[in-house]
């Protein structure tokens, strides 16, 4: 890969044919959604957290925590540990990665 | 999307096929092997960047509880490489004209997935590179995926597709492709296709459980459909385990509510959608598996268990402890802490009553999905008030339309086995349609 | 040939956590990996998925496996998908083992990981072993008649005779009963809901359409006598009862006999002769016949009409075919002496009263026509605890849905009627809850009894009273008194679905029905290769339902016949002949006389026809030579098996 920098990538390629600004509304919600994973991603730095943990420490609501965490856990970023009595799983960060 | 279909071609091929099955549900797969079987050409179109329908989203099937995968995706597969059928996925039949007896006319649009189907190997990549999370419709918005994404393990084709709606062309997933499949030149191109018989097997959609609104769903999260509990239940699942979407913690007491936008005109279905008794009852004995210790209460009228082994598949569910409340839901609303209250008449003590549980599921009903039927030109395929397919009496199938046949749930809700008997049916039908037409013209 | 030329594959299939979340996967993988002959092992989320077959064929095209074990799901469901996947890839699909890990293994010992795993592993190191032996084999090719059998002539073997000849298939139509129709044509004027057509309509259409058609040969008065043979070539003798008519007759002959019985085209409400004449319009055949169990060869019809011929005889049928369906049908549920109140005047089952609106227009008790009407639901059907021996568990699906219609007529009829239905569940499914809605906005009242409290029927007087406790109302005793009571009787297994399943060895569920293979892969196809069912003979079902399971089967039927050849599997017996000494001990043992003595040069010895062989292996041990082995499994591959599952496997 690499080999040949310079050329025209397709995506820019499209960006350039159809004058592309990226929406307000969807930029908006990509960078809401890069800070909420963030802010997740450093709460379970080093430690298992539960959803309730993580909400309360990051100051997100806890449906929307465990939105993201469960579309983290499908791109293989965080995984369960073990459950809690009050049936609620820890989550950590995946293991080698 | 629709300044990329301004851009729009139209494909030079004259291309022409014995049938086209619109619709690669279940039941659209199944007439079309069943056509491709006895030897006829078929095209089949799918809407949606893979086949399988709703079945293969699905966990267990009732009564005898296989896996849906294991029924669905072989017949994917199988659909997928039978030497009579093409298919087209993520395809749009935009217009159908009948030009004579067993000659149509059908325009179809083929999306660019942006993706080279050759080319891609499904390995995911592109989706870990992708900055843009939106809510994943085959999981009913339970979780996210991204804006390039691979539909699912079980999709055929089990290759990536760039929803360009949501896209930002920031060009991470083409860096990132190690096959290069990633291309933004494709472009949409419009078909002209000659069919002598078209089936419409595209199925239903589920009753949107917000028009619902005293039953809360969209604003207490914990009021979930069961398509939802399918998925949460499948084992392709959002979740690490069957948990509820307000804080992720394992519910202990389920309840459901039957009939949530079916026998009921103020929800504008007065019918029963013929298959939530059963599914309910199916998920309950799942969720008693999956959750041991967990409470599954239902509220119903009347069980409809009426197919064969249903009735026994219901008993087993009272014999495992499945709590049946014969009454109808008035209300349901979430409390404080996530879980929520549900006021029903009881009608065997005749009364209201209240009830919470921590988790509820909304048994939603079946409606037509029938978009496509504005697509025909110059004829009207017939519909009931509510939009299903009318078929003839005598042959169930069979539409007001010469050449046109209709199986599944768009002619009217129902399981998986009536389904696949009529689709088997529809495909019977046309073969006897296309055999007279060929005798016709020799 | 241990070693050497054997490659074997091994993909193990988690069937998304069926088989992993019990067993080890990839623990099997590593044991099974150090097995002789392994060259590659794997496990998979689906192995039957479009991805999972892939691996298979890849390895396959590319030389480097040349025989494949997949441990997934019973064989049952995808042994044929892989050993096409193999097929596909180049391969000899019957170098293949599937390996049960899911039904035998991780559903069988829930909840024990260990165990189970142990279980898989031995299950697949036997398979191993069995590879290392296998022989690439092919599948037998026979020619196929072109032709079906339809058994039964109602409803759904009518729609499937159309359907098969209108696809250009020969079909031969055996109806035991003299005329085409079967129970829908009983059903008469009530009409078929939603759409408001009446069942013989429906009948008398398809009746015409098919009688006429060059393709299609119809035998009424007859029956399936016997039937051999295999998929593709049954040979099939049928046995046609004369009509002891030649031709029509004019006038009104019935009225000449003298004899009486119930006559059952109205459900025994009615009465007949012993002369059955076309029951309705459009009947086929429109010659009358002779119910000879009850004639006495008095010989006055005969007087009175020149085609009577009483000295017919019966005639013998023999015809090829390449495929079964069976479409038998039902039986209406006969309610026994006192259940529910039947014997007592005025209690009569759902199919007398539409008997009775079919032939005389009306319903009348003691000659008034009746001011209240109760109908009793699930009478034959969800008896679980009620019925004890013999009771039907299941529902009959149709019956809520003809109560209420029935009930509508009825009210049509009589618009003052009371009409009360005491029910357990209204089963009014789908689009037909409309019917339950409008005879609730008529003003029929609705009563729901539980299992455990079944409606009493008594005779109080010169009215019946029908005591039922109503959950709908805190379980109070209500006291209804009518004037008729309408038993809701559920569907049976027709005699005529018992004889055949009898004939053709067809298994039959628990509730007595046909059994298909299974109700979403092999809905329409039993376990006998080119046998078919359809309609109510396999459940109960309603007329639509019915109509799509009868052109389902025949689209199954039509595709294996038009193909003109089947192929069948190669596990059949074959003959070492240097070994056989012509003693005939296997023909013996052999249930489907597969086996002769042919002439090979100058000795004689045992030769198997492959086609009829089912490879059952009931001659192999017969053999005092071991001269005979079964393909695809022989006694070595047997002894080898067993030998690694009793952990020897390794040094084999």
């Amino acid at each position: 890969m690499g080999e040949a920098p310079r050329r025209e990538l397709t995506s820019e390629r499209l960006r350039r044919e159809l004058n592309f600004q990226v929406p307000e509304e969807l930029a908006r919600r990509v960078r809401e959604a890069a800070a909420i994973r963030a802010k997740i991603l450093k709460c379970l730095e080093g430690r298992e957290m539960t959803v309730r943990e993580i909400a309360r420490e990051a100051g997100i609501p806890e449906s929307v925590v465990f939105w993201h965490l469960m579309t983290m856990y499908k791109y293989n970023l965080v995984e369960p540990a073990e459950k809690t009595e009050d049936g609620l799983y820890k989550y950590r960060l995946k293991r080698g990665r | 999307m629709q300044k990329i279909l301004e851009r729009a071609e139209a494909a030079g091929e004259q291309l022409s096929y014995d049938a086209v099955v619109i619709g690669g549900g279940i039941a659209g797969m199944e007439a079309s092997l069943s056509l491709a079987d006895m030897g006829y050409r078929v095209l089949l179109v799918e809407r949606e960047p893979t086949i399988g329908g709703k079945m293969f989203l699905l966990s267990k099937v009732f009564p005898t509880l296989d896996c849906a995968s294991c029924i669905a995706t072989p017949k994917m597969a199988a659909a997928a490489r039978h030497p009579n059928i093409t298919l087209w996925t993520y395809s749009e039949v935009r217009r159908v004209r009948a030009l004579d007896r067993g000659a149509f006319e059908v325009d179809i649009l083929r999306k660019p997935r942006f993706v080279n189907e050759s080319l891609c190997t499904g390995c995911g990549l592109c989706e870990d590179a992708c900055p843009v999370v939106v809510p994943k419709e085959l999981d009913f918005g339970l979780r996210g995926r991204k804006a390039v994404y691979i539909p699912l393990d079980t999709a055929v084709p089990r290759k990536a597709v760039v929803d360009i709606d949501n896209c930002i062309l920031c060009g991470q997933c083409e860096r990132r492709c190690p096959a290069g499949a990633i291309d933004f030149t494709q472009k949409p191109r419009v078909y002209r296709v000659r069919a002598r018989a078209v089936v419409i097997a595209t199925g239903c959609r589920p009753f949107p459980a917000e028009l619902k609104e005293a039953y809360g769903y969209g604003r207490t999260p914990n009021v979930i459909t069961a398509l939802q509990m399918e998925r949460l239940l499948a084992p392709t699942r959002p979740y690490n385990a069957v948990l509820r979407p307000s804080d992720g913690r394992e519910p202990g007491n389920i309840g459901y509510v039957l009939c949530a936008g079916s026998r009921d005109v103020t929800a504008g279905n007065p019918r029963c959608s013929q298959v939530c008794c059963m599914y309910s009852i199916k998920q309950a004995q799942l969720l008693l598996g999956a959750l041991p210790l967990a409470d599954v209460t239902i509220y119903y009228m009347d069980v409809r268990a009426y197919g064969k082994g249903f009735e026994e598949f219901y008993q087993r569910a009272r014999s495992m402890g499945v709590k049946f409340v014969r009454g109808r839901v008035a209300r349901i609303e979430g409390l404080p802490n996530g879980d929520v209250r549900v006021m029903y008449e009881d009608v065997e003590e005749g009364r209201l009553k209240s009830a919470v549980h921590d988790l509820v599921v909304l048994a939603v009903g079946l409606l037509p999905d029938n978009e496509v039927l504005k697509a025909f030109e110059g004829v009207t395929i017939h519909t009931d008030e509510l939009g299903f397919v009318k078929v003839d009496p005598e042959d169930p199938v069979r539409t007001n339309v010469e050449g046109v046949f209709a199986a599944g749930c768009i002619t009217g809700p129902k399981d998986i086995p009536d389904t696949i008997l009529e689709a088997a049916a529809a495909a019977m039908r046309c073969a006897a349609f296309l055999k007279e037409v060929e005798a016709r013209q020799t | 040939m241990t070693g050497g030329g054997v490659r074997i594959g091994v993909y193990v299939c988690h069937c998304g956590g069926n088989i992993s979340d019990t067993v080890d996967v990839k623990r099997v993988v590593e044991e099974v990996g150090k097995e002789p002959g392994v060259v590659t092992a794997v496990d998979f989320p689906f192995m039957c998925s479009e991805a999972g077959q892939k691996l298979v064929e890849d390895d396959v095209r590319s030389g480097r496996v040349n025989a494949v074990v997949v441990a997934a799901c019973s064989p049952r469901l995808h042994e044929a998908t892989f050993r096409a996947a193999i097929s596909r890839a180049g391969g000899n699909p019957y170098m293949y083992y599937h390996v049960d890990i899911r039904e035998e293994c991780s559903w069988a010992h829930e909840g024990d990981r260990e165990g189970a795993t142990e279980k898989a592993i031995r299950h697949v190191r036997m398979a191993v072993a069995y590879l290392r032996r296998a022989e690439p084999l092919s599948k037998i090719k026979a020619a196929s008649e072109r032709s079906v059998l339809v058994i039964g002539g109602g409803l759904a073997g009518l729609r499937a005779a159309l359907d098969l000849a209108e696809a250009g298939v020969r079909v031969y139509l055996v109806e035991r009963s003299p005329f085409l129709g079967g129970n829908a044509a009983r059903l008469g004027a009530l009409k078929v809901f939603p759409y408001g057509r009446p069942a013989i309509d429906i009948v008398r259409s398809l009746i015409g359409k098919l009688v006429g058609r060059r393709e299609v040969t119809i035998f009424t008065n007859a029956e399936v006598e016997a039937v051999s043979g295999y998929i593709g070539n049954f040979d099939v003798r049928i046995k046609v009862w004369p009509r002891y008519f030649k031709g029509k007759c004019a006038g009104d002959l019935a009225r000449v006999c003298p004899k009486r019985a119930r006559d059952e085209f109205y459900f025994g409400v009615a009465e007949r002769t012993a002369i059955l004449l076309p029951p309705f319009e459009g009947a086929y055949p429109d010659i009358p016949a002779i119910d000879i169990n009850l004639c006495d060869r008095c010989g006055l019809c005969a007087k009175a009409c020149p085609s009577v011929d009483l000295s017919q005889e019966p005639q013998t049928v023999s015809v090829r075919v390449g495929a079964i369906i069976a479409a038998t049908g039902f039986r209406p549920y006969a309610p026994r002496n006192g259940e529910c109140g039947r014997g007592l005047p005025g209690v009569i089952t759902l199919h007398e009263l539409v008997g009775a609106l079919n032939k005389f227009g009306g319903i009348r008790v003691d000659g008034r026509a009746p001011e209240s009407a109760v109908f009793i639901y699930c009478v034959g059907s969800r008896q679980r605890r009620a019925g004890g021996e013999g009771a039907n568990e299941y529902c009959s699906r149709y019956c809520c849905i003809a109560a209420l219609d029935a009930a509508l007529h009825l009210r049509e009829l009589l618009p003052g009627v009371r009409i009360y239905h005491v029910a357990r569940d209204i089963r009014s499914y789908g689009v037909n809850e409309l019917l339950y809605e409008a005879a609730g906005r008529l003003g029929d009242v609705f009563v729901k009894y539980s299992e455990e409290a079944p409606p009493r029927v008594e005779r109080q007087g010169d009215k019946l009273v029908v005591r039922v406790r109503d959950v709908l109302t805190e379980s109070v005793e209500l006291e209804i008194p009518a004037d008729l009571v309408v038993l809701v009787t559920g569907m049976e297994p027709s005699d005529g679905t018992a004889a055949i399943a009898e004939r053709l060895k067809l298994q039959r569920g628990p509730d007595g029905f046909l059994q298909e293979v299974h109700p979403k892969l092999k809905p329409v196809e039993t376990a006998l290769g080119g046998i078919f069912i359809a309609g109510t003979a396999q459940a109960p079902r309603g007329v639509a339902e019915t109509l799509a399971s009868a052109s389902a089967a025949a689209a199954r039927a039509a595709s294996l016949v038009l193909r003109g050849y089947v192929e069948l599997e190669p596990f059949v017996a074959y003959v070492d002949a240097s070994k056989c000494n012509a003693c005939e001990a296997c023909i013996s043992e052999c249930p489907y006389g597969a086996i002769e003595i042919v002439r090979a040069g100058s000795r004689e010895v045992a030769s198997v026809n492959e086609a009829l062989c089912k490879g059952c292996g009931a001659c192999i041990p017969a053999c005092p030579n071991s001269a005979i082995q079964l393909r695809g499994l022989t006694s070595a591959q047997i002894e080898d098996m067993i030998r690694s599952a009793l952990g020897h496997g390794r040094s084999a």
